[in-house]
């Protein structure tokens, strides 16, 4: 007999328990075989151990008693049955973790809104209460300029109306008109300049650029038309745009502002931590103008700054403030 | 093996109470031997039968006489067995983290519910029929009824196929293979 029938033959040992001869006198034979025949005979002589287990004498009165108890409907039951089951802790990890994305998702999204609404909201800075006043004594200055000059103006056309029946050509008014009684030629002339340095000197917001030549009555008539409100004006103090920035792509921060009169300019940025990461400007006794400084998210050593928020803080003589920036890269 | 009349069932069925304990002193016997094949423990072996009784009763009234009533009620108690001991090894993989006492943070050790002894301590014993019964043990659900049916309880294979729900053919090759596969797994363990 070979291993491969002997195999066959103790498929039906282990079905029926009975073994021929010649299947014996192989596996006394054969080591491998023998092995195998071995456990096969402990298997069945352990599963031929017949172990019963004994009945208590109160087993069918316990099953009644059962039987009496799950009849009788318990909240408490059903309440163990529900939540002492295995399976609970993953049940409850789950709600749990669908009611933390829930709210997060929730008040995020809200909270994301409003934080982009007012990183990508233009900024117009207004001017605080320290410009405020200056801006009302420009006002009031301004008016009390424009009503001398058209004063001046006014008397001049009268005397003009008066020559116009001798005179042949028509030449400029100032030029040709008589002088009134309380103003010297001279000083008709010399009134809008005068104007125009005085309402450059209390810093008028229609006078941009003090390079400008301010010459003749049409300024003052441009400011008098432009007779600004005091927001505008404080807009015209400091304007920032693009807040929001990608250095990557070359774009740069500009920070616009006005100086009226000389003053020192400082303008620095500031990281979340509150360091001084790069000054753009720090100028004394600026001259008046319109300037316009740029940052193109390097710090202070030259190297791109990471992406994030950041604060900037500008002080000029009329403007003190400080506002953020966003860097995405 | 001793078949209970189907006027007594039918009695039961209506709701005699009496006849139902008749049913339960009947069967008792061969329902706690085969839990305790299941469960390998006494105590868990008469809860898991009181259970199959209490169950039996409340499905009593679908039992439609077209097998043995042996043969239902070793079908319940199979699956309700079954069902036990995959919620018992849920219940130890849950609890894995707290089996033991933390006197730091003063944690009792908690009362496992799989309290049956462990295979590698029975493998000490070095008792050949319990390292079978431990072997037995780790083979699949379906594997493990066959052979606790076959071999150890004697049952039919045409009962089986009813007790499992499963064709006679399937029964004797899902048994051959459970053997084989024991066979094996006993080689590697006591074989030497």
């Amino acid at each position: 007999m070979e291993c491969k029938e002997l195999k066959k033959v103790l498929e039906q040992y282990m079905e029926s328990g009975r073994i021929n001869e010649d299947a014996l006198k192989h596996i006394d034979a054969c080591k491998d075989c023998a092995r195998e025949y071995n456990i096969i005979k402990e298997m069945k002589e352990a599963f031929a151990v017949k172990e019963s287990v004994k009945i208590p004498q109160d087993f069918n009165e316990t099953v009644w008693k059962k039987l009496d108890e799950g009849q009788a409907f318990s909240w408490q039951r059903a309440f163990k049955s529900v939540f002492s089951g295995p399976a609970v802790p993953a049940m409850a990890t789950a709600v749990t973790a669908i009611l933390v994305i829930a709210f997060v998702l929730k008040f995020s999204t809200v909270n994301n809104i409003q934080k982009i609404a007012q990183i990508t909201k233009p900024v117009t800075i207004k001017a605080e209460n320290k410009t405020a006043v200056l801006q009302k004594k420009v006002q009031q200055k301004k008016q009390e300029i424009i009503a001398a000059v058209k004063k001046a103006i006014n008397q001049g056309n009268h005397a003009q109306a008066k020559n116009q029946e001798t005179a042949q050509n028509k030449a400029p008014q100032q030029n040709q008109a008589p002088l009134p009684q309380d103003m010297q030629p001279q000083q008709i002339a010399q009134l809008p300049a005068v104007a125009q340095a005085q309402a450059k000197e209390i810093g008028m917001s229609s006078v941009r650029q003090t390079s400008q030549p301010a010459q003749n009555t049409k300024n003052i008539n441009e400011a008098e038309a432009k007779d600004t409100p005091t927001a505008e004006t404080s807009k015209e103090s400091l304007l920032i745009k693009n807040n929001v920035i990608d250095p990557v792509k070359g774009e740069s921060v500009t920070i616009q502002y006005n100086v009226t009169q000389p003053a020192n300019i400082l303008i620095k940025v500031y990281d979340r931590l509150g360091e001084n990461i790069k000054t753009i400007e720090s100028s004394y006794n600026k001259q008046p103008g319109l300037y316009s400084d740029y940052w193109n998210g390097d710090d202070d050593t030259g190297a791109q700054v990471s992406s994030g928020i950041y604060i900037i803080y500008i002080k000029t003589g009329l403007v003190e403030t400080k506002t953020k920036v966003c860097i995405i890269k | 093996m001793e078949e209970l009349d189907f006027n007594e069932i039918k009695k039961a069925q209506k709701g005699d109470k009496k006849a139902f304990d008749s049913i339960i002193t009947v069967y008792r016997q061969r329902i706690i031997d085969l839990c305790s094949r299941y469960m390998r423990r006494t105590d868990e072996a008469l809860d898991m039968a009181q259970e199959v009784f209490c169950n039996a009763y409340g499905e009593l009234k679908n039992f439609r006489y077209k097998s043995k009533f042996s043969t239902w009620l070793y079908r319940m108690t199979v699956n309700m067995c079954i069902n036990r001991l995959k919620s018992l090894k849920r219940r130890r993989f849950f609890e894995t983290g707290s089996l033991t006492a933390d006197e730091e943070n003063n944690e009792k050790q908690i009362d496992v519910a799989d309290a049956r002894m462990p295979a590698d301590k029975e493998m000490e014993e070095k008792d050949t029929r319990n390292i079978v019964l431990a072997e037995l043990e780790s083979l699949e659900p379906d594997e493990k009824s066959v052979i606790i049916l076959r071999e150890i309880e004697q049952v039919e294979y045409s009962e089986i196929a009813e007790i499992m729900k499963m064709p006679l053919g399937s029964v004797k090759s899902k048994l051959t293979r459970a053997r084989e596969k024991l066979k094996q797994r006993l080689i590697k363990k006591i074989g030497d």
